[in-house]
Parts: structure tokens; sequence; C-alpha cells
């Protein structure tokens, strides 16, 4: 038991992260905003507004709604509650100061202040005419319970965040191992060191196997297509390729000695080919990539990993690390047994 | 004596060998200039800068693939042993590396001239087209010639050395392919820097890696 505790931590980070990942809901949001008019100075108008996780009528006493327009907000004059996520909003005519572009802020005491950027605009070129402002009155600022971030276009899909990106991290972690095993087996030609590299290899490809996946779902959600043609998505299918020609490379050889040198040499060719197409090919300034982090991107730290996720996208981390190499030790194991029942 | 002149004398070895055999080298450049004569026959003109560049870059690929892939292959085991117990393993490899390089060089600007005489010549930065060639050429080079000593260990077979050089060639191909666009665009050095320093690392990282891991190679 003593020798196995990180076997029953990484189970306990796994199920943390797929409990917290899967469970814990969306933080409430807006997801559309529709004017009933092309000029917002005409008459007055109507915004249709649809919510996510919202309780625009349980909380229908304390709700407000206002537009922003160059830092001056321009309340409305009825809400009509349709549901809990669809609300209509009258406003008076408003002429845009210098930006015709309206943010469009809902509050209610429980979900708080929801602001959408960019919600409506208008034809109008009239500036600066009659603008109605008004002091909304919000109490509560901050949000009590546990939630994932509500970011535009993500929603949900935010939670494969920490499904997709440890992959890769566990990925590059048993393909390190692997090279590290390669050099050791050069010092000393220990054929050890050959078989954890070749265990490691394999792990290490299902898990960019599932990688490719999970970003191709996510792709789907968000980019709309299931593959793009983004340089990190290229790299890590030649990453791939060069790993699939190493288990190649092994089967065209039978002498142990030869085939452990030969495929040691290869393979680290091909790590540090995927160090250039992973790691620096994409970051690059005029790439196209769409990922955050490359091609001129900001990264994702920069504001989609607040501190409410950040605990969960590092147990999951380290959690399929950790279960990256318990595979790896059980295939090194099988790999033993094999070898044992062949010799006697 | 030192590695340089080892190398020295074997560079003029695998020279001569060349000469003697003359029909390997005038196989390759009959293999260019046919596919360029079939690029020719498809497009007749091509005006397109990246269809150019990717028809271009292909046939270099694939020419690089024939012509490099002998450097070892083309040695019987016995007269590789040999070599080695006359010269510094290192030295064996450098030279065929040497060799190729000025082989797939010469044959990239000779394949660009009858590329561009039959198909024509889009590109406006001509001086840093050249660099571009005269890096991916020698990237390619450098490359194979290592692949090629791989797959010589595995039983010389071409379908490995396809497989196993294509991974280690495309970063450097993908470089190579946005410094020529760079140049057929005619656009200043400035932008195009990045993706020289880009392929000038990845050449030395290539060969640095080939010439420390070939003393762990060459043994059967």
């Amino acid at each position: 038991m003593k020798r196995n505790w990180w076997k029953i931590l990484c189970v306990a980070l796994l199920f943390f992260t797929f409990f917290a990942g899967l469970l814990v809901p969306l933080a409430p949001g807006l997801i559309k905003a529709t004017s009933s008019v092309q000029s917002t100075y005409s008459g007055p108008f109507t915004v249709k507004v649809t919510g996510y996780n919202t309780h625009f009528k349980d909380q229908n006493a304390s709700l407000s709604a206002w537009l922003i327009n160059d830092n001056q907000n321009n309340c409305t004059n009825a809400i009509r509650v349709v549901d809990n996520t669809h609300l209509e909003l009258d406003f008076p005519p408003i002429a845009p100061l210098t930006n015709p572009v309206f943010g469009l802020t809902v509050y209610n005491d429980k979900d708080g202040r929801l602001v959408m950027n960019n919600a409506i605009s208008t034809i109008d070129t009239t500036r600066g005419g009659i603008v109605p402002v008004c002091h909304p009155v919000v109490k509560n600022e901050e949000q009590d319970h546990w939630a994932i971030p509500f970011q535009f276009i993500l929603y949900e899909s935010l939670r494969n965040l920490f499904f997709h990106v440890p992959m890769w991290f566990t990925m590059i972690a048993l393909l390190s191992w692997a090279l590290w095993n390669n050099l050791k087996y050069l010092r000393g030609f220990d054929l050890k060191y050959d078989q954890k590299a070749n265990a490691a290899v394999n792990v290490g490809l299902v898990f960019g196997v599932l990688g490719l996946i999970t970003g191709s779902l996510w792709a789907r959600v968000t980019w709309g297509a299931w593959w793009v043609d983004d340089v990190k998505l290229n790299g890590t299918a030649i990453t791939m390729l060069a790993y699939l020609a190493y288990a190649v490379l092994r089967n065209a050889m039978d002498d142990e000695q030869k085939r452990a040198r030969v495929s040691a040499i290869y393979s680290i060719f091909a790590y540090v080919m995927m160090i250039v197409l992973i790691g620096i090919l994409p970051r690059l300034q005029g790439t196209d990539s769409l990922h955050p982090g490359n091609g001129g991107n900001p990264g994702f730290n920069k504001y989609d990993l607040d501190n409410s996720i950040r605990p969960v996208f590092y147990c999951g981390v380290l959690g399929w690390i950790l279960l990256g190499f318990w595979i790896y030790s059980l295939r090194l194991r099988i790999h033993k047994l094999h070898e044992h029942t062949l010799e006697s | 004596m030192s590695l340089l002149k080892q190398t020295g004398s074997l560079i003029k070895r695998e020279i001569l060998l060349e000469q003697r055999q003359k029909y390997a080298f005038y196989g390759v450049l009959l293999f260019v200039v046919s596919t360029v004569f079939v690029a020719k026959f498809s497009f007749r003109v091509i005006n397109e800068v990246p269809v150019w560049n990717a028809l271009f870059w292909i046939i270099l690929l694939f020419a690089s693939v024939t012509g490099v892939a002998r450097s070892f292959a083309q040695e019987s085991r016995g007269r590789l042993l040999y070599l080695y117990t006359l010269a510094d393993p290192r030295a064996v490899l450098l030279a065929k590396m040497v060799y190729s390089i000025i082989l797939m060089v010469f044959l990239g600007f000779a394949g660009l001239l009858v590329f561009s005489f039959l198909v024509g010549y889009p590109i406006q930065n001509s001086p840093l087209f050249f660099l571009a060639l005269f890096l991916g050429c020698t990237g390619l080079a450098v490359a194979f010639t290592m692949i090629s000593a791989i797959a010589s260990k595995a039983g010389n077979n071409f379908t490995l050395m396809a497989i196993l050089g294509f991974p280690v060639v495309i970063p450097l191909l993908l470089a190579t392919l946005k410094l020529s666009k760079y140049a057929a665009d005619g656009l200043a050095w400035n932008g195009a820097l990045t993706y020289i320093g880009v392929l000038v690392t990845l050449n030395l990282v290539i060969a640095a890696l080939a010439y420390l891991l070939f003393p762990y190679l060459w043994r059967d």
C-alpha cells in the first residue's frame, strides 16, 4: 500500500476533475441580444435577450438592465420577463455618443452583473443627441457559489480544458520519459531502458490520439470544423507520424540490441522535431493559429484561466499524468511477464 | 590524421566514386527534369506563387529521397566496415553529409533553372529565394543522410526511408516554404529573418544530433 500511494492520489485527482469539471454549473451569462430596429434613435425599441443559467423570473424584483455606450448607462423603460432565461427590454430612443455599438448589462441579486459587449449596434449617424442617462442600483457584486466561468462562444465547452490540455501534458511527459530512457540506453546498452522507452512511447501515442479527439470535438464546437488548418494541429499530426514511424522501424529489425540502438537514435530525432513543431514553430509571429498563446494570440492565462477553475485544471493535469504513468507501468509489467514465459 | 583531414579525403573519395558511376548522378538529374516536364505538361505556365512553390519543393523533396538515399545504401556492409577501420566513423558521416549537401545544392539550382525555363519564374526577391533554396537543400541533404544511415541498419528499405524521413524533414520544409513565399512576394528581409533563423537552427540541430548519435549507430 505504501508503494502505491500515487495510484490512490491519481484516482482521487481524476475523480475530483471529473466531478468538478462536469458537474459544477456554468456561471450565468448572456448568450444573445437582438434589437427590434436598426436605428436606436428613430423611436422606442425592444431588445430581446437570451440568458444562460440565469434566474430572471425568480429574481423579478431586483431585475434591472441598461445599455452601455461610451461609458454612459442608458436604462430601460420597462422589463418584461418571459421566463428564467428570456427577457424583453423596452428602451426609449437613444442616440449613440461616438460609437455605434452598445454593450448590454442585466443585473439581478442572484446572478449579479451580466455583461455582454457588442450586444447591439445602430445605423444612426446622429451622434450625441438625447441620451437618457441613468444610474442603476447594484447591490450584490460578488458571486457566492462556485461556478465555471461564463465565456462567450466557449460556454459549456470550457470544461474540455480539464481533459484536452492535460492529454498533451501527459503525452509530452511520457515522451520525455522515453527520451530520458533512450539516452540511458545509449550510455550502457542495457535492454531494460529500451523496454521502458518503448512502453512510454506506446502509451504517449495513445494520449496523443486522445488529445487529438478531444481537440477535434472542441474545434467543432468553437471553430466550426472537426479539423482546421492550424500550425499546432498539423504539428501534432506530424509528431504522431514520427512516433508511428518509430514503431514501424522497431518492427523492421529482429536483433534486439540493434533494434534498441537504432530506434533510440530515431526516437531522439523525433523528440527534437516534436519540440520544434509544437513548441517553436507555432509561437512565431506570422503563423496562422487559432490556439491561445500561439501565432501572436494571448495565452489562456490572460483571461480564461481564472482562480475558480485553476485548481481543477492543475488537479486534472497531475491526475492524467499519473494515470499515464500507471498504464505505462502496467505495460512494462506485461512485457516482462511475456519475456519471462518465453524464457521458461 | 585529424577528423577534418580524414573528412577531406573521404569527400574526394565520394566525388571519385560519383565520377565512376555517372549513371546514378544523371539518373537523379533526369528524375528532376522529367518531373518538371510532367509539371509543364499539366500546368503549362504557373503564375500562382503557392502552386509554383509547392510543386518545386515537392520535386526537390523526392529528388533528395532518391538522390541522398544512396549515400549509405550504395555501400556494401564490408566496404563500410573497412572505411570505419581506416577512419573515424564520424568522418565517414561528415564526408557523406558534405557530399550530399554539394549534390543537393547543385540539384536544387539545376532544378530551378529547368523549372523556371519551362514553368515560369514568379520570384521577386531573387537573392532571398537563392538563400532559401540553399538552406532548404542543405537541410534536406543533412536530414536524409542521417535517415539513410538509420534505414541502412534496418534492411535498406526505400519505404522505410520515406516513412522515417518525412516527419523529420517536414518542419524544415514548412520553414523553407514560408521563406520562399516571402521571397516570391518580394517582401523585405526583416520579416524573413525569423524563418532564416529557424532554418539555420534546424540545420545545425539536425547535423549536431547526427554527429553526436552516429558513433552509436555505425556498429553492427
